[in-house]
């Protein structure tokens, strides 16, 4: 099998103010794959996802990005390999309208500014909306604000994403859009980690990798 | 101390950013320094907090006193190269002292960040303070924690956007900033719309009166520092008028 996209290797993680710690003795995930991360509301699972993407530092063991360690690189770095869609996702929207979202970080990077916008129109066509690309993201919709949040995750084109609790206040109109998205991300061998305790979503992608968190202890 | 009222707390902040301010000479500033580091600990404020939070000003607070020291080119020559004079003693005097005074009001303000909210509105209503200034107060106190939180998690996304913020240019990193802060001041926004909506919905100001089950007594200790503190504080600026003045 190829070098998995995330590793974690005997890592342990403890909130410096709080007693609560992780501790996850083996964790693997490939592009291409989903996986379930499963559990009780604070046994853990937000701080395994932030864990695996680098957020948060191992205080012991090691995070493995496509066989590096993750120490090497700076946030920005590990931005191009992972990407991590908060559970209030207009916690990481910037901009005032959704074509500039997905633009400005092109800019500020100095990238080439048609093609970063050719890429963010065809992103906006992709998950339905190009429609909506002069909007102003305070007057969008949670599922609509969570796919543009995808789709600024996009612009990286990373190899995996962690969708933190992604159905929460949506409607079932806007969670079968969010299955499509997902379903269309998995076509693209983009690899997913969707933290959940819906019935729905387990149910959905009983097919996937369960990994289960209890108590701060990871059960792969 | 730790258990002292809000109000004499409140009290011993005024005396003590009263003197950072009136202070000129370093000196005098570098005692009041130690006597506001001894006032913030006996007060009940966490050292070690306190000390990894201070560290995060240390670049700002050098830069500061840097910046007085080379651009006040008033007094005697203290550091010469040639024929040109680098430091002088009006500039060093008066870097040193902004340095040190950035580091009293921040002991100053770890006094009351060891404090319950509900006990800071309470001494401000025992003060004759309106009870909807005091509660804005308390509320500030309540969130500032929130935007901390929404500020780290706004940075760590927009990083993970692949942003390497060492790498940005200062012209880009002010507007990167300016997007940056849009969420976390449209949050507060919206978090203070919540929460006034709220407390309409729980009878906030229905009534023109509000009575409070809590009520803060002082203690000896309490009588003896609010005697105490005004008299140290007539008594150090006479000192200083005296003795400190450069």
């Amino acid at each position: 099998m190829n070098t998995p996209v995330i590793c974690l290797q005997n890592a342990v993680y403890k909130y410096p103010k709080g007693s609560f710690s992780l501790s996850c003795p083996a964790l693997e995930l490939y592009a291409g794959q989903i996986s379930l991360i499963l559990g009780p509301n604070g046994s853990g699972k937000t701080t395994l996802s932030k864990l695996a993407c680098g957020i948060y530092k191992p205080d012991s063991g090691k995070l493995l990005l496509n066989g590096e360690p993750a120490s090497r690189f700076s946030l920005g770095k590990i931005g191009k390999t992972v990407g991590y869609l908060f559970q209030e996702p207009g916690r990481q929207l910037f901009a005032t309208n959704c074509l500039e979202e997905l633009t400005f970080v092109g800019e500020i990077k100095g990238e080439d500014k048609q093609q970063t916008a050719v890429l963010a129109e065809n992103l906006l066509k992709r998950f339905g909306l190009f429609e909506l690309r002069e909007r102003s993201i305070y007057r969008l919709s949670r599922g609509e604000k969570q796919r543009l949040a995808l789709c600024a995750i996009l612009m990286q084109n990373p190899a995996y994403i962690i969708l933190d609790e992604p159905t929460t206040g949506l409607d079932k109109q806007a969670r079968q859009v969010l299955y499509e998205t997902i379903d269309d991300l998995l076509t693209n061998s983009v690899g997913l980690a969707v933290i959940s305790h819906d019935h729905e979503v387990i149910s959905r992608y009983a097919q996937a990798k369960i990994i289960k968190v209890a108590n701060g202890e990871v059960q792969p | 101390m730790k258990t002292c009222d809000p109000r004499t707390k409140l009290l011993s902040i005024l005396v003590l950013t009263s003197l950072a301010i009136i202070f000129r000479n370093p000196l005098w500033m570098l005692g009041l320094a130690i006597c506001s580091l001894f006032f913030a600990v006996a007060m009940g404020s966490d050292f070690t907090r306190f000390i990894k939070r201070f560290r995060h000003f240390i670049t700002l607070l050098i830069g500061v006193a840097f910046i007085q020291i080379i651009f006040v080119r008033t007094g005697t020559p203290m550091l010469t190269i040639g024929d040109f004079s680098l430091v002088y003693s009006d500039g060093f005097n008066r870097g040193v002292a902004t340095g040190i005074r950035f580091f009293v009001i921040l002991c100053a303000a770890s006094i009351m960040s060891a404090e319950n909210h509900r006990r800071v509105t309470q001494s401000l209503l025992q003060m004759k303070f309106p009870y909807v200034f005091a509660f804005m107060m308390s509320i500030a106190f309540r969130f500032l924690p929130l935007f901390a939180t929404a500020f780290t998690e706004a940075l760590t996304a927009l990083q993970l956007r692949g942003i390497e913020l060492k790498e940005v240019p200062l012209g880009k990193k002010i507007r990167l900033f300016t997007y940056l802060l849009l969420p976390v001041i449209a949050e507060a926004i919206i978090k203070a719309q919540d929460l006034a909506i709220a407390m309409e919905a729980r009878g906030f100001r229905a009534l023109p009166q509000r009575t409070s089950l809590m009520q803060l007594k002082f203690k000896p200790l309490d009588i003896m520092l609010i005697i105490a503190l005004p008299l140290i504080f007539t008594a150090v600026l006479y000192s200083y008028n005296i003795f400190g003045g450069i």
